[in-house]
């Protein structure tokens, strides 16, 4: 089940921004990572797979789903970037977890708390967690609950801008893992943006490069960084390399 | 002798009426000229120790040393008034967000003028005074690798990029012509190019300016891409400190491994997706840390010795913090 990309078009109406054409197409369980400078349309594109922000052309589709934008919200779905004010304080781990339920199925109330203990299990937590706040919960469990809120409607694809980017490292790793092994599961494939290519390069599969709203070079992780082609490609990488230290790279 | 010398470091912190050790037997030293990093995630007491160090500390707050000396002189038991000027003059703080330090209502070349030392203002007359502070903010601006220096100068704190941003923070701190400059996470969050660009300049300072740098973050890639040794922090406690390539190569403590090991690009022979080592759990609260060692409930060697603290040991120029250290369980 792929999610395939064709096409895609976005003019901003009010900066006049341009996006793609881009096409791309994300096997089940794969990972591509879009990696880019600032003001390169990676957020946008992000917003644009969710359904966050409309196409002004081509189209996205999902193998096996309903094109319709409900069927579509439910298979791809965003796991926000993670910050302390991510969960709403005054909301239980139950009352967040169960929005995403009671807006998009027809699940009865006992069905919708037996759907969250599976998935607090599912993300490494328990389910007593259920009648916590954010306040009890430290950072990297506030991170497996915004993980579990992404993925509690079973979504295909789940879609993340920068999610490493304010972790510490061990909560970081163990979010990394958490990913890994939920593709590995359930067969999710993940499409993400980020500027730590030490990451990049260990989980995805592919990496698309954007700039200026196009898509100047997609391939192979392991084929990119070792033989970049465009310009950006290569100005990216290597002022990646120059923080690795020589002796990692002879070892 | 080190520049900055802190032995013993505790901090207490009134809490619900119980006092709260925020750090426990800190040591940290910065020699002359060199760039060391304090290593530690959020809630490790990182930032805790630059507030100390800069003196904002709030008054209920408890802080004790064995040693605490800038220059030989002891910063527990001066005046207030020549620790405002070593902060003025000799230690430079950078912090995270520029845009929180400057003022917003203020062009960025007057709030460079500004932080300008008057006594390395010579001229008789104001006219001279102010054509030489203006010459030293242009050829501060230069250094920190501005080039169009009338564009920023003309800006507000509001109009300029991160990157931009954290240079100006650079060349205030330079312009007083400080022996060391604290810098607090100052890439957090920022795309590689940006990052390695502030770096540079940072060894650069280092190197013909012979500045000495305490690099404060968590980000071990830039760290090892630029420091000459490395002290890590576990909350509130040193673990362990050293050379930051022995370090690297033969890190002691299970703590620092398990940093080290979280950084994949380290790792040439780490397989394509394979899971990251990684502790469990996360740092724990000030308000319940455990006794002892405070990494005990997460380390995967602890026994039943680690709920004495561990006290420091020293190997050459190696200092570390544990009851069964890696590496070395053959002696
Ligand atoms: S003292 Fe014990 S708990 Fe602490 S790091 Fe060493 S082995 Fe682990």
């Amino acid at each position: 089940m792929a999610l395939i990309v064709n096409e895609l078009y976005h003019i901003s109406n009010k900066t006049k921004f341009e996006l793609g054409p881009i096409s791309v197409t994300v096997e089940k369980g794969k990972s591509l990572a879009i990696i880019g400078e600032n003001q390169s349309g990676k957020s946008l594109l992000a917003k644009i797979l969710v359904g966050a922000t409309k196409l002004s052309g081509g189209n996205i589709v999902l193998h096996g789903v309903r094109s319709d934008s409900r069927e579509r919200k439910k298979a791809i779905r965003m796991m926000f970037q993670f910050s302390s004010h991510t969960l709403n304080p005054s909301l239980s781990v139950k009352k967040i977890l169960e929005e995403p339920l009671i807006r998009n199925t027809s699940l009865s109330a006992t069905e919708r708390v037996f759907l969250i203990e599976q998935t607090l299990i599912q993300v490494g937590l328990l389910r007593e967690h259920l009648h916590f706040y954010r306040h009890m919960l430290s950072d990297g469990q506030q991170q497996r609950i915004a993980l579990a809120r992404a993925i509690i409607l079973s979504p295909k694809v789940l879609v993340a801008d920068e999610p490493f980017a304010t972790l510490d490292p061990s909560i970081r790793s163990q979010t990394i893992n958490l990913i890994l092994k939920l593709q590995d599961e359930l067969g999710l494939s993940f499409i993400f943006i980020s500027h730590n290519l030490g990451i990049v390069r260990h989980i995805a599969d592919n990496v698309m490069v954007l700039d200026k709203g196009k898509a100047v070079e997609i391939g192979k992780t392991e084929t990119i960084f070792r033989w970049p082609k465009h310009d950006v490609t290569k100005r990216l990488i290597t002022s990646y390399q120059s923080l690795i230290p020589q002796q990692t790279l002879t070892d | 002798m080190p520049l900055l010398d802190i032995k013993n470091l505790t901090l207490e912190i009134p809490h619900e009426g119980k006092l709260i050790k925020a750090l426990d037997k800190v040591s940290l030293t910065v020699r002359e000229g060199e760039i060391r990093a304090l290593v530690g995630e959020s809630g490790s007491g990182k930032s805790i120790i630059v507030t100390v160090i800069s003196g904002a500390t709030p008054p209920n707050w408890r802080v004790t040393a064995d040693r605490m000396t800038w220059n030989g002189e002891d910063l527990l038991n001066i005046s207030a008034e020549r620790r405002r000027t070593i902060m003025n003059r000799e230690i430079a703080v950078v912090f995270q967000n520029p845009l929180t330090a400057l003022d917003p209502s203020v062009k960025i070349g007057a709030q460079i003028k500004e932080s300008i030392p008057n006594e390395l203002v010579v001229g008789k007359y104001f006219w001279q005074r102010a054509a030489r502070r203006k010459k030293t903010t242009i050829s501060t601006l230069h250094k920190v690798g501005i080039k169009d220096h009338l564009g920023v100068m003309n800006s507000y704190p509001h109009e300029i990029s991160t990157g931009i941003g954290q240079r100006i923070m650079l060349a205030m701190a330079l312009v007083a012509q400080p022996k060391i400059i604290i810098a607090d996470d100052p890439t957090r969050g920022m795309e590689t190019k940006t990052k390695t660009q502030i770096l540079k300049l940072l060894t650069k300072l280092n190197v013909t300016r012979s500045v000495a740098v305490l690099f404060v973050s968590h980000d071990l890639l830039a760290i090892a891409s630029m420091a000459n040794s490395m002290t890590v922090l576990y909350c509130g406690q040193t673990v362990e400190s050293g050379k930051m390539k022995n370090l690297k190569k033969r890190p002691l403590h299970p703590y620092t491994k398990a940093l080290i090991d979280s950084a994949p690009s380290f790792r040439s022979d780490l397989s394509h997706k394979t899971l990251l080592p990684a502790l469990s759990g996360s740092i724990p609260a000030l308000q319940n840390v455990p006794i002892g060692c405070r990494l005990g409930p997460r380390c995967p060697r602890a026994q039943r010795e680690c709920v004495n603290v561990p006290s420091p040991r020293r190997i050459h120029e190696h200092t570390y913090s544990c009851h069964f250290p890696l590496h070395r369980e053959k002696r």
